[in-house]
């Protein structure tokens, strides 16, 4: 290389020595903070205290919540492995064979963590409740579990 | 070393040169190997959700047009006694949405899909408790059109909706198709362009915002005349905003209505 | 050592650097790919690629550009030097893979033109953390290309060493877009702070070598500038020569190689005819100088290449003042005789 050839090397160098950490540093200080929503507009539910049933199969645990003067009760769901169907819905059954018609439809679970229903105390009163996922688009039964309140 | 000449023709490496280079080359497998390891570890984790491709599936439900154009299933009765449907939003094949396919169908068809019951061949989208479906044969997707005669039922499938007044909304805007499962992940800068092209193509957009135990909440983002504002949401696609407008519950989903001259904000760090 | 257009003068060295080439391509590939594929089983195969394709790309850059200052720091290391510019072609090639997948990923399909849909898709120019990173990638690449294309002797010796020299250092203006490309995209997607470590130790790594080999030239260059006695330049005594090799100094403006070969003392400009390597760090094979970096050979008394080559550099002319060795700053026209001292 001539001697222009090098000076234009080291040069370019020190150029860049620059201009990289700065470039670098700038757009590292605009990364933008992952911003969070308060929830403003749902009544989120609030656990009730008492455990009634606590129940864990696979990917799930199933909690029975009541308040302290039992006249409140919660059907708490926590997926720990969300499933993979188009719709993961969440009902209550009084018998053993499920059928959508007959049964009542407490709401979906998304693949959040937990999820509270309200139930009624007349189905709390009853000797067994079964709790079923089903999925009404691919008519797929994902889960049925029996508990004793 | 002193006296050692390397000649890349010459097919024999100096004794001091073979040895650096060996070691050079141990070095170098062992970088990229780590490297490769190391950084797939380090990738962010992507989302539950699944797109079907690949895999047809026929479902029979309610069309809507609004908010977004989407078909209602019944889902079941709450304890109440009331009819609980899903709604699931239509997409179309690729970055397009499907306002314009169902028009042309209906004016071919001289037929108004508004609340009529349909059966629809496509491929199912879905995560986080939400499920799209695409219309991945175009116009013939729409297999059957049929009226409902029953006033009961006609009654039973009207939208339920909630007001829930005017709010401002943190999160970021996302191209529904892609998010919920076209593509993982489907979200954020490096996914900007092509939600800006889904979008553009007429995809819902929807304001997807995380609260802080960690859930994300989801709205269908229309105008504040209840017209589609697709191309008015572009600029700030995948950038974090507020959005104020009326929040209207329809069914399971939740709409806001936005001015799109004076209801989205970019909001700084 | 010629520049017609044969793609390849393939050489078992060359071979060799090819077959290391394409181990580190798939070690790199099965690594990424395959771990992935089992910590993230739901990550886009498509996506997936993208990212492998993209990060191999950037540590092959990284590769491609410590090579140099590697070579100038330590003469162990030019066997990588030797056929870098498949290297730097496979670069190409893997960022050319990245770059056209994820054009048609994110910009195919839909309502627009993908190229039109690169540049208009975001346009946030004039903002920093949301500059649309996608157009700093593509014209890194379309600047890759044009150095993968022009890579071959042919490109070479038509554009001339300087254009051409010039033309390949864009590769420093390719690091810079590359190095931004990543900072305003993928590392705002990810929340580990593993990605700017390593790209913060690779980018430390590769100024300070390229610093410290400058520096190390601007030192040389210095020690160079040799007495002057009569316009001519003192070399140094006819005993502080090795055999077969050269002692080097400096004109002002370009560095003058004189070797000894026996009893033979010739002068030639220190700048290969081929790429400007240091013919000075080279040595005489079977009477003829070859230089470090791709053994390209001159004739000791005229600087011409043994035929059929033709390549021809500048001669120089020497004096013996006792036992002191002079040389004439003034180059001869390349491939003429220069005066040669013969004891």
């Amino acid at each position: 290389m001539t001697k222009a050839q090098r000076k234009l090397h080291l040069l370019s160098w020190i150029v860049l020595s620059i201009c990289i950490p700065l470039g670098f540093i700038s757009s590292f200080l605009v990364i933008p903070d992952k911003i969070m929503q308060e929830n403003v507009f749902l009544n989120k539910s609030i656990q009730l205290e008492n455990i009634l049933t606590k129940s864990s199969h696979d990917n799930l645990i199933v909690l029975l919540r009541s308040d302290s003067e039992k006249s409140k009760y919660q059907l708490e769901v926590i997926i720990t492995t969300p499933f993979k169907t188009p719709e993961v819905g969440t009902y209550i059954s009084s018998s053993q064979n499920f059928i959508m018609d007959e049964a009542y439809y407490l709401g979906n679970l998304g693949s959040a963590n937990g999820k509270l229903f309200s139930l009624p105390s007349s189905l709390v009163q009853q000797e067994q409740i079964q709790v079923v996922l089903f999925d009404p688009i691919k008519n797929e039964l994902l889960k049925q579990i029996t508990i004793t309140p | 070393m002193k006296n050692e000449f390397y000649i890349g023709y010459i097919n024999k490496l100096p004794k001091q040169t073979a040895k650096t280079i060996k070691k050079s080359i141990f070095v170098l497998i062992f970088v990229f190997v780590a490297s490769g390891v190391v950084i797939a570890l380090h990738h962010q984790k992507v989302s539950n959700s699944k797109f079907e491709l690949g895999q047809l599936s026929t479902i029979e439900g309610y069309y809507f047009n609004e908010p977004v154009p989407m078909i209602k299933l019944l889902e079941g009765k709450d304890i109440h006694g009331n009819h609980i449907f899903k709604s699931i939003p239509l997409v179309n094949y690729a970055k397009f949405g499907v306002e314009e396919l169902v028009g042309i169908y209906e004016e071919e068809n001289k037929i108004s899909l508004q609340g009529k019951k349909v059966k629809i061949v496509g491929t199912y989208l879905y995560d986080d408790g939400k499920a799209l479906f695409e219309l991945t044969k175009r116009a013939e997707s729409i297999l059957e059109v049929s009226s409902l005669n029953d006033p009961a039922i006609k009654e039973m499938i009207q939208p339920k909706i909630e007001k829930l007044g005017v709010n401002s909304i943190k999160g970021e805007i996302v191209d529904s198709k892609c998010y919920f499962g076209a593509m993982r992940p489907g979200f954020g800068k490096t996914h900007r362009a092509c939600a800006v092209r889904c979008i553009s193509g007429g995809i819902p957009p929807v304001l997807a915002a995380t609260n802080y135990s960690g859930e994300v909440n989801y709205f269908l983002i229309r105008g504040s005349e209840k017209e589609a504002i697709n191309k008015e949401v572009l600029p700030y696609v995948a950038e974090p905003v507020r959005l104020t407008g009326e929040l209207v519950k329809i069914d399971d989903w939740m709409v806001i209505y936005v001015n799109p001259k004076s209801g989205i904000e970019r909001v700084k760090n | 050592m010629s520049h017609q257009y044969k793609a390849i003068h393939w050489n078992p060295q060359k071979k060799a650097y090819d077959l290391l080439i394409v181990l580190l391509i798939i070690s790199y590939l099965l690594a990424f790919v395959g771990v992935s594929a089992i910590i993230h089983p739901n990550l886009d195969p498509v996506n997936l690629l993208i990212r492998a394709f993209g990060s191999l790309s950037l540590l092959l850059l990284h590769l491609v550009l410590i090579i140099g200052p590697l070579c100038r720091l330590s003469a162990r290391f030019l066997p990588m030097l030797y056929n870098r510019r498949h290297l730097g072609v496979s670069t190409f090639l893997i960022a050319a893979f990245h770059g056209i997948l994820s054009l048609i990923q994110f910009h195919a399909y839909g309502d627009s033109n993908m190229l039109i849909s690169l540049f208009t898709a975001n346009t946030q120019y004039t903002s920093l953390a949301q500059f649309p990173f996608q157009v700093l990638g593509f014209f890194a690449l379309i600047i890759l290309f044009f150095m993968a294309a022009t890579s071959h002797d042919f490109w070479l010796k038509n554009l001339g060493q300087n254009f051409w020299k010039r033309l390949h250092m864009l590769i420093y203006l390719v690091y810079i877009l590359v190095i931004m490309h990543v900072m305003l995209g993928v590392i705002q997607l990810e929340s580990s702070p593993l990605l700017v470590i390593f790209l913060c130790i690779g980018f430390s790594l590769v100024i300070g070598l390229h610093l410290l080999a400058g520096w190390k030239e601007v030192k040389l260059d210095r020690q160079l500038q040799e007495l002057k006695d009569d316009g001519y330049l003192l070399v140094g005594s006819i005993n502080s020569w090795e055999e077969g090799k050269a002692r080097i100094v400096n004109n002002g403006k370009q560095r003058i190689a004189i070797f000894k070969n026996g009893n033979e003392f010739s002068a030639i400009s220190n700048r290969c005819a081929h790429q400007g390597g240091p013919l000075g760090e080279g040595q005489v094979i079977d009477g003829l100088i070859t230089c470090p970096w791709h053994g390209y050979q001159y004739r000791t008394d005229d600087g011409c290449s043994p035929p059929p080559f033709t390549e021809k550099v500048s001669t120089f002319n020497l004096q013996l003042l006792g036992d002191k060795i002079l040389v004439d700053p003034i180059p001869n026209q390349p491939g003429t005789k220069g005066e040669q001292v013969k004891l």
